[in-house]
């Protein structure tokens, strides 16, 4: 049994589906890299499994099993004792995640006050803890400090030191280091590797850089227009793709057209106006996600994509 | 032959009492034709570089020239002349066409300017060709920049920095605000532009792979200053500056069978503030290779490709 199992995810904003039905899962220790560029639903599918959709996002179908509990059928506050504890997340932002008017180690620890019922002295000392974790130099010093007079990476540390605070099986990363230079993100990806091993923490990794999922991931998920495309181990994905648009991605080649628009999606498979492979049923019917034997793919032509030569 | 030459900008900044070094010494030629890729992380003064290039911000010191005249000596008459020649493509699509405007009237709002490039009559002519040269449909001159992706924007702010036909493009992270699919798209474009054109570009990213992609020559750099300049294959594939080795060593590489196979640069902390750069070589205080004498000395660019004291040995 998988850690985390999302399935057939629905998520709808108005009468608008921006998720019709991701399905994914995360097994213990492992990196999962969610990859996907604007509007593709990663971060709607990350703040789904949070319980942390901003209205008028709902979910409006599917299940979210976690130790093959349903959290979406929890009462909240059933749900927030797993949030934190269970499953925890950092943000693109590490600046406006942070509280600019308290300490980074009030803040910290301000988890572990209020959830540990830990005494202010004792969530301080933890506080130190965790920044030494998270390698930040200096931490008994640094811990009074307030988050502006932090660089963007310590920030990041900073919050990765938060989300860490209850010791989560679940890390979901959103883009952690989006806003960050490249020698920089270098630094926050071996962290976060490390702090995976050490912790024997899973990880999901949302992503829209190609270059730090083969870094990084174990498996992948591509989403495409509210669906996950494809899924697979990052080898076998990067050396045979089954989906059309991971094999143009992988290619580095300019794709036509543009994504569209969550309002107005294309009719049957939502990537057809752009896909080199597409024929006359890929206008009418979507296509159904295919078992590829321990990956998967939803293209009517995955098989045929899988073993084309010029798909790679 | 030299189309556009940068020698010794420098451009210092007052703020708040203390003085920023965004530009400090850089110097470079550029010939018609050709693309100089710029790279480097946040406050290393890419961006200043691209504004003084253009003559929106006015030099400390050091010189700028178009075709042999010197830019920011200029009378008024000849300046005007030289928007021609050096436009500039800006990072962000949304905030920089006017919202208000139809396309067409962005595209052919130079010619309101530089009314002798088109006739009157024409004007219309001349911006549908331009879209359509830009990969646009022409009837979308009637439409508004809201009514288009972020990749279509980019291209409207190509079209307008074509509309004169100029002989060098500064461009300022011009596909950053872009998703990855829609990236290679307008880098295809401005490719296929420079081949139909005869253009020059002055490229400038944060991203080495795009810049490896576009441009033929390479200039890396570090809090204000150049500290390496050569060939793409040079740069890329024989870096000799510490800090264009850890930099190209950051770079994720989309191949997960090279995982743990490669061994990696690790810079320790982030670049140092412009307002106190550190004495000496810059980035001594991040470099592995840093001795007594790159705290007293600085490093120079001069006829070498690295400026620093103790580079890679040229293979």
């Amino acid at each position: 049994m998988s850690l985390l199992d999302v399935t057939d995810l629905r998520v709808a904003f108005g009468p608008t589906t921006v998720l019709s039905g991701v399905s994914l899962h995360l097994d213990p220790g492992e990196t999962l890299a969610v990859l996907g560029e604007s509007g593709s639903g990663k971060t709607v599918t990350a703040q789904a499994v949070m319980g942390i959709l901003d209205p008028p996002a709902v979910v409006v179908g599917g299940c979210v099993r976690y130790r093959g509990q349903d959290l979406l059928t929890l009462p909240e506050r059933e749900r927030r004792r797993i949030r934190g504890r269970e499953i925890a997340m950092v943000f693109q932002d590490a600046l406006s995640a942070l509280n600019p008017v308290f300490t980074v180690g009030y803040q910290i620890g301000e988890t572990l006050r209020i959830r540990d019922g830990l005494s202010r002295r004792e969530a301080l000392h933890r506080a130190v803890e965790l920044m030494d974790q998270v390698r930040i130099p200096a931490a008994r010093q640094r811990v009074h400090e307030y988050p502006h007079q932090f660089s963007g990476g310590m920030r990041q540390r900073v919050s990765i030191a938060m989300a860490l605070a209850l010791d989560p099986a679940v890390l979901i990363a959103d883009e952690p280091t989006t806003a960050l230079d490249v020698t920089v993100q270098a630094q926050i990806l071996d962290l976060l590797g490390e702090l995976r091993r050490e912790r024997t923490m899973a990880l999901m990794l949302i992503t829209h850089d190609l270059g730090v999922v083969a870094q990084v991931a174990d498996r992948i998920a591509v989403m495409y227009a509210g669906r996950v495309v494809e899924q697979a181990d990052v080898h076998q994905l990067f050396r045979a793709p089954a989906h059309p648009y991971t094999a143009a991605l992988l290619r580095g080649a300019a794709i036509s057209g543009t994504p569209p628009s969550l309002r107005d999606l294309p009719s049957g498979c939502a990537f057809h106006p752009r896909c080199r492979y597409a024929a006359a049923v890929c206008r009418t019917v979507a296509p159904s996600t295919v078992d590829l034997g321990g990956r998967s793919a939803a293209c009517h032509f995955a098989r045929e994509v899988l073993v084309d030569p010029a798909a790679r | 032959m030299t189309l556009l030459r940068a020698d010794g900008l420098v451009k210092h900044f007052a703020v708040r009492g203390r003085t920023v070094h965004a530009v400090d010494g850089v110097s470079f030629d550029l010939a018609p034709g050709e693309t100089l890729g710029v790279v480097g992380e946040s406050g290393c003064g890419k961006s200043t570089l691209a504004k003084l290039l253009m003559r929106l911000e006015k030099p400390t010191a050091g010189r700028v020239y178009v075709d042999g005249a010197d830019v920011f000596a200029m009378p008024a008459r000849q300046l005007r002349r030289l928007r021609r020649d050096v436009q500039m493509v800006l990072q962000d699509p949304y905030t920089s066409l006017n919202p208000r405007m139809t396309v067409g009237a962005i595209v052919g709002e130079p010619f309101d300017i530089h009314r002798d490039v088109a006739p009157r009559g024409d004007r219309r002519r001349l911006v549908r060709e331009l879209l359509d040269r830009v990969g646009l449909r022409p009837e979308d001159a009637d439409r508004y920049p809201h009514q288009f992706s972020g990749g279509q924007r980019q291209r409207i702010g190509i079209a307008r920095a074509l509309a004169l036909r100029p002989k060098v493009v500064i461009c300022d992270e011009p596909v950053s605000a872009l998703d990855m699919s829609i990236q290679a798209q307008v880098v295809n474009l401005l490719a296929d532009l420079q081949r139909g054109y005869g253009l020059a570009y002055v490229f400038i990213a944060h991203d080495l792979t795009l810049v490896r992609r576009l441009a033929h020559r390479v200039a890396v750099m570090y809090l204000g200053k150049v500290v390496e300049t050569g060939t793409v294959t040079e740069v890329y594939e024989r870096p000799t500056h510490p800090y264009t080795r850890a930099l190209l060593s950051a770079v994720p590489v989309p191949d997960p069978a090279l995982r743990g196979r490669l061994t990696p640069i690790r810079l320790t902390g982030e670049v140092p503030s412009p307002t106190d750069p550190p004495s000496g070589c810059r980035f001594r205080t991040r470099c592995w290779k840093a001795q007594d004498l790159c705290a007293t000395e600085e490093p120079v660019l001069g006829l070498g490709r690295a400026a620093c004291h103790f580079p890679e040995p040229l293979r």
